[in-house]
């Protein structure tokens, strides 16, 4: 509560009549995002109008609006996304202490254009029946003829699997990851599936043994089967390797916004205790802010260690990662 | 009487009532119109379009596009037969024969066009799929953990289609069946053809023209699916535009993608130009066809097929939608709102569409009028088969390159981008054909005898149009109705192009499933088959009033 006080000072002050709405293009849906929205509105009077679409559609928005927009912050899943929003010149930096010192160095842009909100682990989930959590160490290792008939994997074009790839690409270059890529399409015990929780089923009715999807995915068909025989793994944590692979949902200022001052406020109020509190409860993903403990269900999964790589490389090499998938043949 | 006359021989003679420079002026401007928004749509993606992007192309060229290519050979070819076979033999058993559930299978088999495809795919998935019920009681009952199937593929993807889709056959053939007599295959009777031959020669020829109307728009809704086809793990020509565009980060590419699908959707229609072209049919008005009454085992077999086919196409994913969304029945405010906010845009858009559409089937009528006037008009429609995502995208893109220009130029600024009107813009670049399909199919069915008549009696043009209305009456419900349950459903344009704050339950459903919240997403989901459901119902019933008031 203390924080807020200089907030509602500044507002009182400071607020022109237009300021009492922020406009947020987002990519991150609707039902993720309207509660911490609310909250923010109850607390500061700031009204905010949500537009909601695909990252790629706002980022051209954007670009073809140009100065006469009236966004003022875009927030999106997936760091592919906030890093061509970057490369097309729709945010400006923020330059933002209070955001340096809470959001680790691998979240965020080196330039300040966006910072993380939420993170989201991808890790493998095993079958508690079949695989002895012993049997399981990396992502590299799932391309291993031993997971021959025995893995599940959501389709490549689902842009999680594209910015893991992406980042495996970024640590073992290409001809390393086409090998490992190619090795999972072969190990696989079927076709592709449309959604991370189809992969999960498919372990638990024993279609397969193994998969890759998001945590959150995992905590909803936990909590509604609570004997479930999934479990999850935190891969890659041995010395030397990588750490798990987390994406997030950031946000970050646009560049023509009519009220950088009201956008950065909002930006840093989404780093807060109480928004960050929001956000770890919400759907099982993680805070960003260190010392926002996840909540009791994700924490009960145990601890990890993160891939410290900078999460805006995924971006980069994104359309590499998907065309390596295609040759793969990784549908 | 029914006849069936090369085109030439009945074209009326040039009206010289009019100046001849004024009408094709008119018809040019009004052409020109029909065609904008999609014409600002392409503009919008003209720039990116003219970017080369060599190297997205040769991967494409290498490891995407010959599976993408020939699976939507596949789906399109495969779609076409079933649709063909299953809207076809609907229509022609529930127009001209009478068995014991006829009144309720006649309007119920058109009930499939209530459910957005991804929904029945989704719902597919989860009960044909290893984990699904149906497999799981397979692996209980034998004993063995083998997969027997997975649905995955092209010819899921296809069988899925055919029964979302066949609706648009069984619609227009119906309403053909109803309008024709049953003096042509009488007459061939009499000559001795047998009676498949007569169905072969006679009969399915003059339904040619309906056929194709329904055909070609399950057809291009084919060919633009992403939803279903995605979720059963087909790449097709319309992934491969998302995929370039969302996953290689290549707006040009995309758009070049996007403009083959273009050219595919010219080729459909030219064909269907072609095939209604050779021929003109008349209403005959003397005789209603009788029914024919079905013997109990061919009702049998008759109620059984019918019945199995709306339990897979409709029941089915009703019941597992209701078994989602039974815990929570409630509607919030917000879903309120979408409701309400669905009805009104699919009733605007389907008024406005129907004007458009009958200008445009009007039109087409007097293409001799003008050079050209033909391909502005096949290009008017030609929206239904791009993929929504990039045709919403390029006007939208158009639209803020317009007010950009207006801007500077006038000092003015005009806000379209956000309003109701560039959302209209959009629907009507994307369903005109919907609209001008039905409208063109009745406008074929109208003797030029009528016209003819009411010209030697003085009227003018305006009048003579007036005079045919009535006539038109089946048609244009049957436009009106269409196009709203497609408006209610559409998603890709609504999300880009709705003002702030402003949402459908389409929009609510694919927020939610798009996160996996496929449980949560089955009260909307509901909400926007029960929308789509009064429409349905009532299209039926006013056929049948059509149908009945010429005894």
């Amino acid at each position: 509560m203390r924080r807020m006080f200089p907030l509602v000072l500044a507002l009182a002050l400071s607020a022109p009549a237009a300021a009492d709405t922020l406009v947020v293009y987002s990519e991150r849906k609707e039902p993720l995002l309207t509660p911490i929205l609310e909250a923010w509105t109850a607390q500061t009077g700031v009204q905010v109008h949500l537009l909601t679409d695909q990252a790629q559609v706002l980022v051209e928005r954007l670009a073809a609006e140009g100065e006469r927009t009236r966004a003022d912050v875009l927030v999106t899943v997936d760091a592919g996304n906030l890093w061509l929003a970057t490369e097309r010149g729709v945010l400006a930096p923020l330059r933002s202490e209070t955001l340096d010192a809470v959001v680790p160095a691998a979240f965020r842009d080196p330039d300040g254009h966006w910072y993380a909100i939420t993170e989201r682990a991808r890790v493998i989930v095993r079958s508690t029946e079949r695989v002895p959590a012993a049997e399981l160490s990396t992502y590299e290792d799932l391309a291993d003829p031993k997971w021959q008939g025995r893995l599940c994997l959501r389709s490549s074009r689902k842009v999680y699997n594209q910015s893991l790839v992406a980042m495996l690409i970024d640590r073992h270059g290409e001809e390393r990851t086409e090998q490992i890529v190619r090795g999972w399409v072969g190990n696989l015990a079927a076709p592709p599936f449309a959604d991370d929780t189809l992969v999960v089923n498919a372990i638990a009715a024993g279609q397969c043994d193994v998969g890759i999807v998001n945590t959150y995915y995992y905590g909803r068909l936990a909590r509604d089967r609570p004997d479930l025989p999934v479990a999850v793994f935190w891969p890659n944590q041995a010395e030397g390797e990588s750490g798990v692979h987390v994406n997030v949902t950031g946000a970050g200022l646009v560049r023509h916004s009519r009220q950088p001052e009201l956008a950065r406020r909002f930006i840093e109020w989404l780093l807060s205790e109480a928004a960050q509190r929001q956000f770890a409860d919400i759907d099982y993903e993680f805070a960003v802010r260190p010392g926002v403990e996840p909540n009791a269900a994700v924490a009960a999964w145990g601890g990890f260690r993160a891939d410290d790589r900078n999460i805006a490389q995924a971006g980069r090499r994104q359309a590499q990662a998907v065309r390596l998938m295609d040759r793969a043949g990784y549908r | 009487m029914m006849s069936s006359l090369p085109a030439a021989a009945v074209r009326p003679p040039r009206a010289a009532s009019v100046p001849a420079l004024a009408r094709r002026g008119l018809a040019g401007i009004a052409a020109g119109l029909l065609a904008a928004p999609l014409l600002l749509a392409l503009s919008g993606l003209a720039l990116a379009w003219a970017t080369p992007a060599p190297e997205v192309w040769a991967h494409l060229r290498a490891h995407v596009l010959p599976g993408a290519l020939a699976n939507t050979a596949a789906l399109l070819l495969a779609v076409a037969v079933g649709c063909t076979a299953i809207g076809t033999g609907c229509a022609w058993l529930n127009a001209r024969h009478d068995y014991p559930g006829r009144r309720l299978f006649e309007w119920a088999l058109l009930l499939p066009l209530a459910l957005p495809t991804y929904v029945v795919a989704f719902v597919a998935i989860g009960l044909l799929d290893y984990a699904g019920p149906v497999q799981s009681a397979w692996r209980a009952l034998s004993g063995s953990r083998a997969a027997l199937f997975s649905p995955n593929g092209w010819p899921w993807a296809a069988a899925l289609l055919t029964l979302c889709l066949y609706p648009y056959v069984y619609l227009t053939v119906r309403a053909a069946l109803l309008r024709q007599g049953e003096a042509p295959a009488e007459a061939a009777r009499s000559l001795g053809l047998d009676r498949w031959r007569t169905f072969l020669r006679v009969r399915l020829p003059l339904l040619r023209p309906a056929l194709m109307a329904g055909l070609g728009l399950a057809l291009l809704e084919t060919l633009a699916e992403f939803g279903a086809v995605s979720l059963l793990g087909v790449e097709t020509l319309t992934t491969a535009v998302y995929k370039t565009w969302f996953g290689l980060y290549s707006l040009p590419a995309a758009a070049q993608l996007a403009s083959l699908g273009l050219l595919l959707a010219a080729l459909l229609l030219l064909a269907e130009w072609r095939a209604r072209a050779r021929q003109r049919q008349f209403d005959a008005r003397l005789r209603p066809a009788p029914r024919q009454r079905l013997g109990r085992p061919a009702a049998v077999v008759v109620v059984l097929f019918q019945g199995l086919l709306l339990l897979l196409a409709f029941v089915l994913p009703l019941v597992q939608l209701l078994a989602w969304a039974l815990p929570d029945l409630s509607w919030s405010a917000t879903e309120a709102r979408a409701l309400a906010n669905t009805v009104r845009l699919g009733a605007l858009a389907a008024v406005l569409l129907v004007l458009a559409g009958l200008a445009q089937a009007l039109l087409r009528r007097q293409a001799s009028l003008l050079p050209g006037l033909r391909g502005a008009l096949a290009l008017s429609t030609l929206g239904y088969g791009v993929p929504g995502t990039v045709l919403a995208a390029g006007l939208l893109l158009g639209l803020l390159a317009l007010e950009r220009g207006l801007a500077t130029a006038t000092g003015h600024g005009l806000v379209l981008t956000g309003s109701l009107a560039a959302l209209l813009l959009a629907l009507h670049a994307r369903f005109l054909r919907a609209a001008a399909e039905p409208l063109a199919a009745g406008l074929a069915l109208l003797r030029p005898s009528l016209p003819e008549a009411a010209r030697s009696l003085g009227a003018g043009p305006g009048r003579r149009f007036l005079l045919t209305l009535p006539l038109l009456r089946p048609s244009v419900l049957a436009a009106l109705l269409l196009v709203a349950i497609e408006v209610m459903k559409e998603l890709p344009a609504t999300l880009m192009l709705r003002p702030f704050g402003w949402d459908t339950l389409a929009i609510r459903v694919y927020a939610l499933t798009s996160e996996g919240l496929w449980r949560e997403a089955a009260r909307p989901a509901l909400g926007l088959v029960l929308a789509g459901l009064l429409p349905i119902w009532w299209l039926v019933r006013l056929q049948d009033g059509d149908a009945r008031s010429r005894t």
